[in-house]
């Protein structure tokens, strides 16, 4: 409790100042006012490594209230690593909020590599943390030709991109980070989601936030707003296929699963990527 | 009257050699009527040929005025009008048969006469063919030289597509340099005969023949230098 | 007989330029560069009007500014003066924004107009076709996919009609259509080049512009090319503009030849007067080394 005390002394609450709080904002406004649009703001030092969620967690902190419920997973898990830091990080700046590990419960989420089973409401924000948020960035390595592109819709080669993909393999083989169109207009980098969790992102009734803390940009898909796959018309999106494999442990083949081997032999297990979906269900169904 | 020139000279300065001057032809005046032939006669080196290419405008006249007539621009000075014109001009009025023929390479011998027609006429490409062929047939030109290119020709049979190529569009004015020189007795004959129909439909020819003696019978009119 | 494009006093500088450029450059001074502040004059002056249908040729040693004149029409490089298209042929979508509403005829000098239109304009009415065909193409894409390029920024969005299209203009172009799938790195010379003429016909363009597109190919390969070309003006019925030092490809091509010299144009005229009556110190001296 004594640490407690002294950071409550010595810290603003949710550790960023106000100032701060007030620009990161004001970049979400942005964001949210152009749907897709990169929204530059400057990315300050976090208690972090760069790379480990420091976009996110500056959404997170300049958002948060002490009424708020906060989930934190990553790649689907509550309890890994990072997850549990930022978690525990985040609920000791900020005293008087609310830690879940359940989906409904939660009104931020933050989340790296997925978007959680359960559908998403009206009153819960999703909190993105991204890597690279140029999605042209795999077909143009300048930052000046890349905001052209974005600002002209010459998006040519993002669709040559695709296509020779095609030609060369039958399908597109983008299976995380795969393009989108928001509202028919920007492409964007939807974060190195599966395939399976880029539907979930178009007309949701929720709001989500992506933060790129490395690249400081800040984006974001407001609710009801039209997210499409970039697809051609005789070659149609598809999302990742289990071919009838469940999981493990509660028995669902509707949901995204991890495939882990379990033997130097190769045998393999499926199991939920959404933990606490996966919990979840075993306690509904007695499992 | 369908051509005047009056006054023409050509001088070519030569700026390689100092600026040389070389004369090519001095002062000619002439005239020249609708469905007339004119002759010009001279000794080699006389400036026949750059009367024609005065007239042709692949020279460019240092003096002198080129009144013609033409269907599509009411009368112009061939001597100023504009690049442009001219293209016009011998598209659809004005031939020009030169001594060698001068296309592209890998072009057939058929197309290369076909290719006027097709530019400037909206007539279909079978119709043009049929046209072509039985101006190659008339000029004796054997049928399997049709597809052939005519960079591999004989000079005779170089001359005879050149003359097809020229005659096709029926121009209303033709110009003739030489068209005969490598062509035997029977050939010539047969092209006189071609020039003596498309004179008799109304085309005014001025020509340069290497023997006069062959078309001095149907020249109207013949100029001396 | 009617001009499609008319260019005036294009003037292009490399460099900062001063009061003495124009003065010390030139086909007179035999430089382009100023002898006051170093800057390069690419093009002084540089006006004509192209036709419709017409095949305009260019010609000149390197450094007379006949490619920097393909790269301004192309709007890749900037320059001072104006170009004019004729309103009726602006594509429907851009007639809003660049018809000149108080000259019926000429639209917006296109030189001014913003970059996104000049791209739109580019990509409906040009072709172009540049010698290095690492230029013009793609060279890791399919030779297919470099075409589609063109088709997908248009906005087609089915991959079997846009390979069907490509295959036609391959096929137009002598490239075996089988070959789509292959990266032009893997091709000749010759056929690089019809591939990327192949790409410049996408939406069949008013104005095809060629920057030396049979320099460095073998003899054969040339009359190859250029025999296309010819079939393909006479089926699409596009303005050309053919850059080229060699004067027998614009003499093949071209009905009308511009000489230029250290930027400036210092003879215009019929191609075949041109070559048979030169009037220029200078096209006698190019006329006269011919091979």
């Amino acid at each position: 409790m004594k640490r407690l005390d002294h950071i409550e002394m010595f810290y603003n609450f949710a550790f960023i100042n106000d100032e701060v709080k007030r620009e990161v904002r004001r970049a979400i406004f942005k964001a949210i006012a152009i749907p897709g649009y990169q929204v530059p703001f400057g990315s300050r030092e976090m208690p972090f490594a760069r790379g480990w969620g420091t976009g996110g967690i500056q959404i997170t902190l300049s958002i948060i209230t002490p009424t708020d419920v906060l989930k934190v997973i990553d790649q689907g898990s509550d309890e890994s690593v990072n997850a549990e830091n930022i978690k525990r990080f985040v609920a000791r700046v900020s005293p008087g909020i609310g830690i879940t590990t359940d989906t409904t419960q939660a009104t931020i989420i933050q989340t790296r590599h997925r978007i959680p089973e359960e559908p998403m409401r009206s009153d819960q924000i999703l909190v993105l943390q991204v890597p690279y948020p140029e999605a042209l960035r795999e077909v143009e390595p300048s930052e000046v030709e890349t905001r052209r592109m974005h600002a002209e819709g010459d998006y040519g080669r993002m669709w040559l991109y695709l296509y020779e993909d095609i030609v060369r393999f039958g399908e597109v083989r983008i299976s995380y980070r795969y393009p989108v169109r928001v509202n028919e207009h920007y492409i964007m980098d939807p974060s190195p989601i599966p395939r399976w969790d880029v539907p979930k992102l178009n007309m949701a009734e929720s709001l989500f936030l992506f933060g790129a803390g490395r690249e400081k940009r800040i984006y974001a898909v407001p609710p009801f707003t039209r997210v499409e796959p970039l697809t051609f018309e005789d070659h149609p999106f598809r999302i990742e296929n289990f071919n009838g494999a469940k999981c493990k442990l509660c028995g669902s083949f509707d949901t995204y699963l991890n495939e882990i081997i379990m033997t130097e032999a190769g045998e393999r297990i499926f199991l939920c990527s959404d933990t606490s979906y996966c919990k979840k269900r075993r306690k509904q169904l007695g499992v | 009257m369908m051509l005047q020139v009056m006054d023409l000279s050509k001088v070519f300065l030569l700026h390689l050699l100092g600026g040389k001057e070389i004369r090519g032809c001095e002062n000619v005046s002439f005239n020249v009527d609708e469905g007339e032939f004119l002759l010009i006669k001279g000794p080699s080196g006389s400036g026949k040929s750059t009367i024609l290419k005065c007239i042709y405008r692949s020279y460019l006249p240092t003096k002198g005025d080129i009144l013609y007539h033409s269907k599509k621009f009411g009368k112009v000075n061939l001597a100023s009008i504009s690049d442009r014109m001219v293209i016009e001009l011998r598209r659809s009025e004005i031939g020009y048969v030169s001594q060698f023929l001068n296309v592209i390479p890998r072009v057939p011998a058929l197309e290369i006469v076909l290719e006027p027609l097709i530019q400037n006429h909206s007539i279909l490409k079978r119709e043009a063919r049929k046209r072509a062929e039985e101006l190659l047939e008339r000029l004796n030109i054997p049928r399997q030289l049709f597809d052939a290119y005519p960079a591999t020709f004989s000079g005779g049979e170089q001359q005879r597509i050149n003359i097809a190529r020229a005659l096709i569009s029926n121009p209303r004015l033709l110009l003739l340099d030489e068209p005969t020189s490598s062509l035997d007795e029977r050939n010539t004959a047969t092209v006189i005969e071609l020039l003596k129909e498309i004179k008799n439909q109304g085309t005014s020819i001025i020509g340069v023949f290497h023997d006069h003696q062959t078309v001095m019978p149907f020249a109207d009119k013949i100029f001396s230098i | 007989m009617e001009p499609l494009l008319r260019v005036e006093n294009l003037t292009v500088f490399f460099g900062k330029e001063c009061n003495h450029c124009l003065k010390t450059t030139g086909p007179k001074m035999e430089t382009n560069r100023c002898r006051a502040c170093g800057t390069i004059v690419a093009c002084q002056d540089v006006s004509f009007d192209l036709f419709e249908g017409e095949s305009l040729g260019i010609v000149g040693e390197s450094g007379s500014g006949k490619s920097t004149l393909i790269n301004v029409l192309h709007f890749k490089t900037p320059a001072k003066g104006s170009m004019f298209i004729r309103s009726e042929f602006l594509p429907s979508s851009l007639k809003a924004f660049l018809s000149n509403h108080r000259d019926g005829y000429w639209s917006k000098n296109l030189l001014s107009i913003s970059p996104y239109h000049k791209k739109r304009l580019r990509e409906a009415i040009m072709g172009i076709v540049y010698q290095q065909p690492s230029l013009g193409l793609r060279m890791e894409v399919s030779a297919g996919g470099n075409i589609i390029e063109r088709l997908l920024d248009a906005g087609w969005r089915h991959v079997g009609l846009m390979r069907t299209k490509a295959s036609e203009l391959l096929n137009k172009t002598e490239v075996p259509p089988e070959r789509m799938d292959e990266p032009p790195r893997v091709f000749s010379g010759g056929m690089q080049q019809r591939v990327q003429i192949a790409k410049a016909l996408v939406h069949t363009p008013l104005l095809l512009l060629l920057d030396e597109v049979t320099t460095g190919l073998d003899l054969s390969v040339q009359a190859r090319v250029l025999d296309l070309i010819r079939n393909l003006k006479n089926e699409f019925g596009f303005s050309m503009l053919v850059v080229s030092h060699d004067l027998n490809v614009v003499k093949i091509l071209c009905e009308r030849t511009i000489v230029m010299r250290y930027g400036r144009i210092v003879e215009a005229g019929l191609t075949d007067q041109v070559f048979a009556d030169p009037i220029h110190p200078y096209t006698q001296l190019l006329v006269a080394s011919r091979l």
